[in-house]
């Protein structure tokens, strides 16, 4: 017990399994770059189902290596956090130096949603036509009322709006206007504008979508910013 | 209607040509800022003043903040690396550091102007979240630029100075890169419904998040200094920048519907 809490309390296992996560990193590129076609897919479908149906291990095993490697750096950085708060605690100087702590915990923060994501999330895309009602879960139905789309004097799409009626076996829902970058959220599911056609029939192509690692995340992501400024702020004072 | 489409086009095509010409006026004096004595610091100083003028013309030109393509973003992070020097050539002038950062300001002044400038905004840009997330990762990719150049003089003169410099410069950075890196993630959410893609670019960004990761480490906890620690952290410019440049390009991407 005492060789593992070492093994992971060592700063040099930090350092190898970063320095193996930047091979996997490229290794992986050139993987996705040589293997386009069968990638393709990989965004559509959470990564544990797509691994999992996909079936191909002799050209995706870098990713499950990147989780493995990520599962040791967790445990190292919960092993290397416990110990610094520790120690800086019986120095009595807890607040002033816990900003890479910080730091840590939003790492872990964000791995955590990474996996909850890659494990148990729901991606779909669909097409809705206009006027025609359309399932977009066995519980939710969704028809396209109209699309409207401004162009600049170019002729370039600036803006697009679809409204849409949304509703459910037993209940309606309120029509709901989908715009880029402003997704409407319907019994939990995001329901995001991909694409709109205004062509021989108006259409739209929406992604719906159930992402339980997203607030992990985004909490995760604003700790370690918070974190990172925090240090930043601590270590530019002591060095002037 | 033809006529009034053309005269569009061709005024368009005016304001861009104009903008190219101001980043290589600009470049040119920010090159003519080596000169010695007061001479060139005024070149300098008059090339930052074209260069915002230039920004000025370009936010005009998109009614929006010039973030949204390469022409624009690699012209901002000159701008970061423009303003860095003269903040620290007003605390102290150093001529190390003027030889190797204004040249590689007017480089990337002359890359810009290569890029031809894009006039439309595609609607999922218009979110405040895409605009912080290319402000602070290009600030910190100029972040990175002088950490390079820190490092470049102290590798060839060894003034602990510069070490630190190059230190501060890329923790200042590094921490920026990850508010931008979160700032992309939540924006991309908000726009596509997921804060990640298996792509090239986003396993080589986190290869350089990693990479300064690495390198910080290094130095704050096992006290890594010296020439090889600077050699390391001077590299990540080349990291950061084949990010940005050589992946997608060199290194292709599976399509995806993003």
């Amino acid at each position: 017990m005492k060789k593992i809490t070492a093994f992971l309390l060592s700063l040099n296992t930090v350092f190898g399994i970063f320095l193996f996560f930047m091979f996997l990193l490229i290794f992986g590129s050139l993987s996705l770059a040589g293997n386009l076609a069968l990638f393709s897919g990989v965004d559509e479908t959470p990564l544990f189902k797509w691994l999992s149906e996909s079936g191909t291990i002799r050209v995706t095993w870098w990713i499950y290596l990147m989780v493995l490697a990520l599962a040791l750096l967790a445990l190292s950085t919960i092993f290397c956090t416990a110990e610094a708060l520790l120690r800086k605690a019986r120095r009595g100087a807890l607040l002033a130096m816990i900003p890479p702590q910080v730091m840590h915990a939003g790492v872990l923060f964000i791995m955590l949603g990474h996996l909850l994501t890659a494990s148990t999330g729901y991606r779909k895309d669909v097409t809705l036509e206009q006027g025609e009602t359309t399932s977009i879960t066995p519980e939710l139905f969704a028809t396209l009322d109209s699309i409207e789309i401004t162009t600049d004097k170019n002729g370039y799409d600036t803006d697009w709006t679809a409204k849409v009626r949304f509703s459910g076996m037993q209940e309606a829902f309120s029509m709901r206007l989908l715009k880029p970058v402003e997704p409407a959220i319907i019994n939990g599911l995001g329901i995001y504008l991909r694409t709109v056609s205004s062509g021989t029939g108006q259409s739209v192509l929406i992604r719906v979508c159930r992402d339980p690692g997203a607030p992990w995340a985004l909490a995760g992501g604003l700790i370690l910013s918070a974190g990172g400024f925090l240090l930043l702020w601590s270590r530019l004072r002591s060095l002037n | 209607m033809d006529g009034a489409i053309y005269c569009g086009l061709a005024s368009d095509e005016g304001r861009s040509l104009f903008t190219i010409f101001l980043l290589l006026v600009s470049a040119t004096l920010y090159i003519m800022g080596l000169m010695e004595s007061k001479k060139g610091h005024y070149a300098f100083l008059a090339g930052l003043t074209v260069h915002v003028a230039s920004i000025i013309e370009r936010t005009l030109t998109l009614g929006t903040l010039p973030l949204t393509e390469k022409h624009d973003n690699i012209s901002y992070m000159a701008f970061v690396m423009a303003l860095s020097y003269l903040y620290i050539h007003v605390k102290k002038e150093s001529r190390s550091l003027s030889v190797i950062m204004l040249p590689l300001i007017s480089l990337l002044l002359c890359v810009s102007a290569a890029h031809l400038p894009i006039n439309t905004v595609s609607p999922f840009m218009r979110s405040y979240w895409f605009y912080l997330h290319i402000f602070l990762y290009f600030t910190a990719f100029g972040l990175f630029g002088l950490s390079f150049c820190a490092g470049a003089v102290y590798m060839h003169g060894r003034k602990s100075e510069y070490e630190s410099m190059q230190y501060r410069t890329a923790l200042s950075g590094w921490v920026i890169f990850t508010a931008g890196l979160v700032s992309g993630s939540i924006w991309f959410y908000s726009a596509y419904g997921t804060y990640w893609l298996w792509t090239s670019r986003e396993l080589w960004t986190t290869l350089l998040w990693f990479y300064y990761g690495l390198y910080l480490h290094a130095r704050l906890m096992k006290g890594f200094r010296g020439r090889t620690a600077s050699a390391i952290g001077t590299f990540g410019l080349i990291v950061a920048l084949f990010t940005y440049f050589g992946v997608g390009t060199i290194i292709p991407s599976p399509p995806t519907q993003f």
